[in-house]
């Protein structure tokens, strides 16, 4: 299954009546939802025993990429900034440079609040909004998964 | 794939030099900056590049966001299939030529070239995708004495020609711009199947250091988005997406 195969297996479930289709392949699994007028596409590998954690990787289209999930935590007015791949939580950009961001600092939009690194890549995370660092979640050189907290932002 | 190169005697990094440029909006994805000489060439975690003069290739690209983000590491992976056919062009010979995961490239189990990428965004919210690329060029045996983490070897040591790095570019950007046309056109499906033919890595033993974590096992396979299956024995496998491989 290519690129090509996944654009016209969304074509087919965006033209046709169907709200959901899941196709297992070559190890790895497609699953794509209808939801009103938005496709999502969700690509993951199996599940193998014993392995780290793994969330699928994600695209919406045609939206464009945020630099980083954030949601809104339901019992206060906080900002969770989460991570939006997997990887290793640095604070820094090398062991010896200070950190990017501390509890108590006030940060701008586009705010660079981390690394998170995979593979020598290395991505940055910024902060969406205006506000002040009230929690750090992850331990310097943490491994984390897609999704997970990494830090609360009150933007009061 | 349509590149823009500009050339440098000197500067202190070419991924800073790109990022700048690219996050202020000057520069535009498909822009490469090439420097004969790097002040402050960064590896990974702030590791110093050594380099002199002439002595290696190294450059910058400036991508577009060909990738998902949770997916953007496989970059780093698709580019060193680019450098390893640019490398075999070169130097005529693979039988030497290995990949080590995620992206490094080895002649006779010495490092010979590495690649360092990172995401930011511009100031209008762009996603950008900077992949900085190094190769050893001319450097000799007495370049690399001293503490490098892994032996080190060039061009110049294995063929015993000289070249200047700045003529091999090309030769570069079009075994790059091969990778990066089909991830454009194909997706990134292949992108890891592919890597581990290459590299002949399933099945060999290898030990992974990351910061104080040391894992051994036996490579199993490359998943889709790039990460390293161990076996580590007793049924037990563990996916890596960070260190330093040796075997």
């Amino acid at each position: 299954m290519d690129y090509a195969d996944i654009r016209r297996l969304v074509k087919l479930v965006e033209t046709s009546g169907i709200s959901e289709i899941e196709i297992e392949e070559g190890g790895a699994k497609l699953r794509i939802l209808k939801q009103s007028s938005v496709v999502q596409q969700m690509v993951m590998p199996q599940a193998a025993p014993m392995q780290m954690g793994y969330t699928a990787p994600q695209m919406s289209a045609p939206a464009p990429q945020p630099s980083a999930p954030v949601a809104v935590a339901p019992a206060s007015k906080l900002i969770e900034v989460l991570s939006p791949m997997v990887g290793t939580y640095y604070k820094a950009p090398s062991p010896e440079a200070p950190d990017y961001v501390q509890v108590g600092d006030m940060v701008r939009p586009g705010q660079v609040l981390c690394i998170v690194e995979a593979m020598k890549l290395m991505n940055e995370i910024e902060s969406e909004v205006a506000g002040r660092v009230v929690e750090i979640l992850p331990r310097n050189a943490q491994a984390v998964e897609f999704g997970q907290l990494l830090f609360r932002i009150d933007p009061s | 794939m349509e590149f823009q190169v500009y050339h440098f005697d000197s500067l202190d990094s070419t991924n800073n030099w790109l990022k700048q440029n690219a996050v202020q909006g000057f520069i535009k994805p498909g822009a490469v900056v090439q420097a004969n000489f790097q002040s402050d060439g960064r590896g990974r975690l702030g590791r110093k590049w050594e380099s002199k003069s002439e002595d290696g290739l190294m450059f910058s690209m400036l991508l577009e966001p060909l990738l998902p983000e949770s997916l953007l590491p496989l970059i780093g992976l698709l580019i060193s299939l680019g450098m390893f056919d640019g490398i075999a062009k070169e130097i005529g010979d693979t039988s030497q030529l290995k990949l080590r995961w995620p992206n490094d490239i080895l002649y006779d189990n010495k490092k010979l070239s590495g690649i360092l990428c990172e995401s930011t965004h511009s100031d209008d919210d762009k996603k950008l995708t900077i992949a900085g690329i190094g190769l050893n060029v001319n450097q000799t045996t007495a370049d690399f004495e001293g503490d490098f983490r892994t032996p080190a070897t060039s061009l110049h040591m294995i063929t015993g020609k000289r070249s200047s790095p700045a003529k091999l570019l090309p030769t570069f950007l079009q075994s790059i711009g091969f990778y990066l046309d089909r991830l454009e056109t194909e997706g990134w499906s292949w992108v890891s199947r592919e890597w581990i033919e290459c590299s002949g890595l399933t099945g060999e033993h290898v030990e992974v250091a990351d910061g104080n974590q040391r894992i051994a096992g036996i490579v199993e396979e490359i998943r889709v988005d790039g990460a390293l299956v161990l076996n580590l024995g007793r049924g037990v496998r563990r996916t890596v997406r960070s260190g330093e491989l040796s075997s």
